[in-house]
């Protein structure tokens, strides 16, 4: 097929569909008595913005690229307001400002300190914009410093909080006796016993295929290390199918939008 | 306020001391093996590959602020970059976060300085700065790899459901994909539409591998003996329960 054909057929299916949708929303407007122009355009903006989305699937196209940027510039639009308003202002500015005002009308109460001191993080916070600046350059190295150093301190308390816990919850025995669980079967015990040795293999074999500076030549390291490639694999596999019917009712939520709520069919 | 108690005291001194010690031995010259990890011996098949193709490179950072990730990536970001100047290829960068903009054109500028190639491709054009939000960073990067006709994309940090989008879209463009994550949940989508898939601790070894390091190799060490001791530590735990049919131990570390 010649590419002008090609063109041709497009254009010709281009026009049915719009014919079709048009004579859709006619149909909607004479037979529906609480037809609201408002909605019905927020509904319209909405499905061809995803269909726009959509046409990625066949091609990178200019309709899909003009909505991208569409995309992209509302979000970071969208991005900035909510930094000014919730973060800037809500948190930053509006205490600050409160926190002065108390000072200089009820004096240095612990409330207005709290305040005040808010400048501070203000000042280190624009400093990050020395990056610009060659000459100054060095003065936004602060803010990094504070930012990272605080932000691997408090990792690492976090860390260790959750790290002995974990470990203690790997302590399983090998053989459920009576004095851990009396009452049970001897299948009970068997099967608790079995699922609790699937889990310690798991565990230790994953952990020992995460090490990076022991050589896997022994048995010892090797054998666990590809095991625990297996559970890896297992696991993995489970996540995939798991997320598959997440992202799925995604898209069925989005072919209800465009049938139900766009079209109205049904 | 929540303290630490003895136990933690105890392992936090030896994890410390375990991580400068194998620092300290690094940093004079001790030799520190690191094993093979196959999806980071590809990278330079892979921009060789793109330079053959004559198609750019792109490295996405993921969506990482400041953190230990962010910094992971970056040395990373180094290394392709110099490699790729070496053979006069343009790294495209899309970055998600604000503050890793600056950090990406700093590494990025560098490699290029560094291999006498500084001004040969424009900042501007490879390093972009597109958006915070999720869909938004997918959609573009998609967009992205397939007009440029990426022939390497190399995807090195945390993502969240967007890595499916940009994996996918360089599927597609047939680029061959490396992709390193420690988000264990996108690791799947990885699996089914990269070349290569590095995950999990993997991810942080890689900073080590390519850049030899001292401080990050010495680290990388220690963390293993850390593990190691983790290791002993279930091992005893379990020995101890099973015989006693206590849960002992347990009982005296979280003491």
């Amino acid at each position: 097929m010649t590419y002008n054909r090609k063109r041709q057929i497009a254009a010709a299916v281009l026009v049915l569909v719009t014919a079709a949708l048009v004579a859709n929303e006619v149909r909607l407007l004479v037979t529906d008595p609480e037809y609201d122009w408002y909605l019905r355009i927020q509904r319209w903006i909405a499905a061809v913005c995803t269909m726009a989305i959509y046409t990625f699937l066949y091609r990178e196209n200019p309709f899909y690229r003009a909505f991208e940027h569409v995309l992209l510039g509302g979000a970071t639009g969208m991005g900035c307001a909510v930094i000014v308003r919730q973060q800037l202002i809500d948190k930053w500015f509006a205490p600050m400002v409160q926190g002065f005002r108390d000072w200089f009308t009820t004096g240095m109460t612990p409330e207005a300190l709290s305040g005040v001191l808010l400048i501070v993080p203000g000042i280190v916070g624009l400093m990050w914009y020395f990056q610009y600046s060659k000459r100054w350059f060095w003065l936004s190295r602060i803010t990094f410093c504070i930012t990272l150093g605080a932000g691997v301190g408090l990792g690492f308390k976090d860390t260790f909080n959750q790290l002995l816990p974990q470990i203690t919850e790997t302590f399983k025995p090998l053989w459920v006796g009576a004095r851990i669980e009396p009452g049970l079967s001897l299948l009970a015990r068997v099967s608790l016993s079995f699922e609790n040795i699937i889990f310690i293999t798991g565990t230790i074999s994953v952990l020992m295929y995460f090490f990076f500076v022991f050589e896997r030549k022994h048995f010892v390291i090797k054998g666990p290390a590809q095991l625990g490639r297996w559970y890896l694999m297992v696991a993995l596999g489970a996540f995939f199918g798991n997320t598959f019917m997440t992202r799925l009712s995604a898209l069925i939520e989005r072919v209800h939008f465009l049938v139900a709520e766009w079209l109205q069919w049904g | 306020m929540e303290h630490a108690s003895a136990p933690v005291i105890i392992l936090f001194v030896l994890f410390a001391a375990f991580v400068l010690l194998q620092i300290q031995r690094a940093r004079h010259g001790a030799h520190i093996f690191l094993r093979r990890i196959a999806g980071l011996e590809v990278i330079d098949d892979a921009i060789g590959r793109a330079t053959e193709q004559d198609r750019p490179i792109m490295f996405n950072p993921g969506r990482d602020d400041l953190s230990v990730n962010l910094f992971c990536s970056l040395s990373v970001l180094g290394y392709v970059t110099r490699k790729a100047a070496k053979l006069n290829m343009p790294v495209n960068v899309p970055v998600s976060m604000p503050l890793a903009y600056a950090m990406a054109e700093e590494y990025w500028k560098d490699a290029y300085d560094a291999m006498g190639r500084g001004g040969m491709f424009a900042v501007e054009d490879n390093i972009r700065y597109l958006s915070g939000d999720q869909n938004a960073f997918g959609m573009s990067c998609a967009g992205w790899i397939k007009r440029e006709r990426i022939g390497a994309n190399l995807l090195f940090g945390s993502y969240g459901f967007e890595a499916m989008i940009i994996a996918e879209a360089g599927q597609q463009a047939g680029a061959i994909q490396v992709a390193c994550t420690p988000t264990f949940f996108q690791v799947p989508f990885f699996i089914v539409t990269c070349d290569y898939t590095v995950f999990g601790e993997e991810f942080y070894a890689a900073g080590a591998y390519f850049s030899h390091d001292p401080v990050l190799t010495g680290s990388l060490a220690g963390q293993d003996w850390c593990k190691l001791v983790v290791l002993g530590l279930i091992v005893a735990g379990i020995l101890v329960f099973t015989l006693t049919q206590q849960n002992l131990l347990a009982n005296l570390l979280l003491w």
